[in-house]
Parts: structure tokens; sequence; C-alpha cells
């Protein structure tokens, strides 16, 4: 600890002030981008469907047309697994329940831009939201 | 006999700072779970997003990275996610290591690399950053989905949540300073 109280780290500097500012602004530009400018621009385009695949087998595709729903998927593969799926009105989709042990598809919430996805790595369920004839919107799968 | 039996003083301190370090290092590693359940329990900060927590666990790793080695801040990003693994199973300790173990390694990179020189502020905020990356190149890997859509918030939200993390470690510095100084155990094996 003698060198710790001779070099005590600062809380910030100027130098680390203004890289994280620079990184801020490119984050929150791109952000204000992905989620504002981007949907506002599409929002005349097609209808966004929701892509619901079990281990890259397509189970369904929901139009999310407003309408709300809540059913229990059916997966022929894996009989155990219960996940229930809600259709809302704002034209979002989320998974309400899970019996998987780390519930972070139930916690992701709604989601509705084309790209956004959500996963239940435990039960290999794959949420995507894309347009009718392809998931996933924006082509970029990781 | 008596005094035959008796440890020479020098081995009874080092005993002493050995527990107390033992002791220490038990209190970080009980605290990182405790903050590692309180995170994921609080419900995610944007919809959409899966992985948006505060992270708050980073201040303990933070603080044994500054405070003890890099050995110990391994132990512990390690130790977490197998508690996280029992707590949750595979798929989070897959998530929780790798993100625990890239942000570790920026934030060594980056004190080894400026001397100790780089604030704490820039510091907690890339370990924060990296953390996010490094769970979303796995949540990618392994579930096959487009990923580039997260990738903003979480890094405008790890950049805020390694700020708060690096104000929290701030304020504590000084008593951990004055600890450190009274037991006097732990001379020079720091992160430097």
């Amino acid at each position: 600890m003698t060198e710790q109280s001779t070099n005590r780290p600062v809380l910030s500097n100027k130098r680390d002030i203004i890289i994280l500012m620079a990184l801020l602004g490119v984050f929150g530009l791109w952000l204000l981008w992905s989620y504002v400018v981007a949907p506002a621009l599409d929002e005349d385009t097609e209808l966004a469907y929701a892509w619901v695949y079990h281990e890259n087998t397509l189970l369904e595709k929901v139009a999310l047309d407003g309408e709300v729903r809540v059913w229990n998927l059916t997966v022929p593969d894996d009989p155990d697994i219960e996940m229930e799926i809600s259709s809302h009105a704002d034209h979002s989709i989320s998974v309400t329940a899970s019996d998987c042990p780390d519930k972070v598809c139930v916690h992701t919430g709604k989601i509705h831009m084309k790209g956004q996805s959500i996963a239940c790595l435990p039960n290999h369920v794959i949420v995507k939201i894309g347009t009718e004839e392809a998931p996933g919107g924006l082509g970029v799968d990781g | 006999m008596n005094q035959s039996k008796q440890s020479p003083p020098i081995r009874r301190a080092g005993g002493h700072q050995q527990i107390t370090m033992l002791v220490l290092r038990a209190i970080l590693l009980s605290l990182s779970f405790v903050l590692s359940a309180l995170d994921h329990s609080l419900p995610s900060f944007v919809p959409g997003v899966p992985g948006m927590s505060l992270g708050l666990a980073n201040v303990v790793v933070l603080f044994a990275l500054l405070f003890l080695n890099w050995k110990d801040a391994v132990f512990i990003t390690v130790t977490k996610s197998i508690f996280v693994f029992f707590l949750r199973g595979p798929v989070s300790l897959l998530l929780s290591v790798s993100g625990g173990l890239l942000a570790l390694f920026v934030e060594i990179l980056l004190w080894k690399l400026s001397r100790g020189k780089v604030s704490l502020m820039l510091l907690s905020a890339a370990g924060a950053m990296s953390h996010n990356v490094g769970q979303i190149i796995a949540y990618a890997l392994y579930a096959r989905v487009a990923v580039w859509i997260l990738i903003p918030p979480l890094a405008v939200m790890g950049i805020v949540s390694g700020v708060i993390t690096a104000i929290v470690l701030k304020a504590i510095y000084p008593f951990m300073e004055r600890w450190f100084r009274t037991h006097r155990s732990y001379e020079g094996e720091g992160t430097q």
C-alpha cells in the first residue's frame, strides 16, 4: 500500500473527461439514430413481424399489428418448454413468462424495432423482429 | 517447554496479516455475490436490451484491482461467475465470465499502460463498457442474433455506470487507505 499512498488515482482529469465525452457523444448519436431517427423514417414502410425460432426451426411468424394476444409457445421438439409470449397494442412483443432459470428473456421486455431480438438461451428460443419476408430486418445477424 | 510451543513473534504477526487479508478477500467476495444478485433483481433499464444493468459488482472488482492485485481481481470475477451459475444457470455463467474477464483485461491493460496515471472515471467506464461488450459478443455467438442495435445503449449505460462506480470508489478510497496503513500488511503488492 506504500505505492498506493504515493500514487493515489484521481477521480478524473481533463484528458480523460474529454475521452469520455467523445465516447458518450459517438454512442449517444448512434443511440439516437438507431432508436429514434431510423424508426421514425421507417414508420411508413411495411409491417413488422416477429419470427419465433427453436434451434433454427421456425415455430411461428406473428404480425405486430397492434392486436393484443397472450399465448403459450408450443415447441414440438421439446414439449417441456413453458414460455408465454404476448403481443401488445403498441406493436411490440415480449416474453412474459418462462421456465428458464435466468429469466433474461423476460427481463428483456418489449421489442418492436426491426433488428431487435429476444433470446431465451437456456430454452434455445429466439424471437427476432423483421419484415414479412425475412427475420432480423437489418440483416446484421451476429 | 511452554516457550518452545509459542510461535516466534514475527511468524505470529505474519499469520495475523494473512488472516486479515483472508478476511478482506472473503468480505469482497461476499459483497460481489450480494451486489451481483441485487443487480439481477432490478428491472432492465431500457426495454428490449438484455443485460442492461448497473454492474454494481464492478465496484468490488475494481477495488480488488487497486488495493490488492490483479490475481485477486481475477479470482473474485471467476468465483462470482460460478456463484451466478448456481443461481441462474450455465448461460448466465457464460455471459458473466465473458463480460467480467474482458472488463478486467481492459482495466489491467489501461492501468499498466498508463502506469497508474489513468483516472478512476476512465478506468471504471472502460471496464463497464468492456463488460457489456464481452456479454453481447457471447450473447451474439451463442444465440446467433443481431447485436449491433444493442451496442449504443449498452455503451452509454457502461459509461454512466462506470462514472458512478468511480465516484463510489473515490469516496471509500481514503478510508481503505487508512485501514491498510493501520494493518500495514500488504506493502508493495498492488496492481502496479
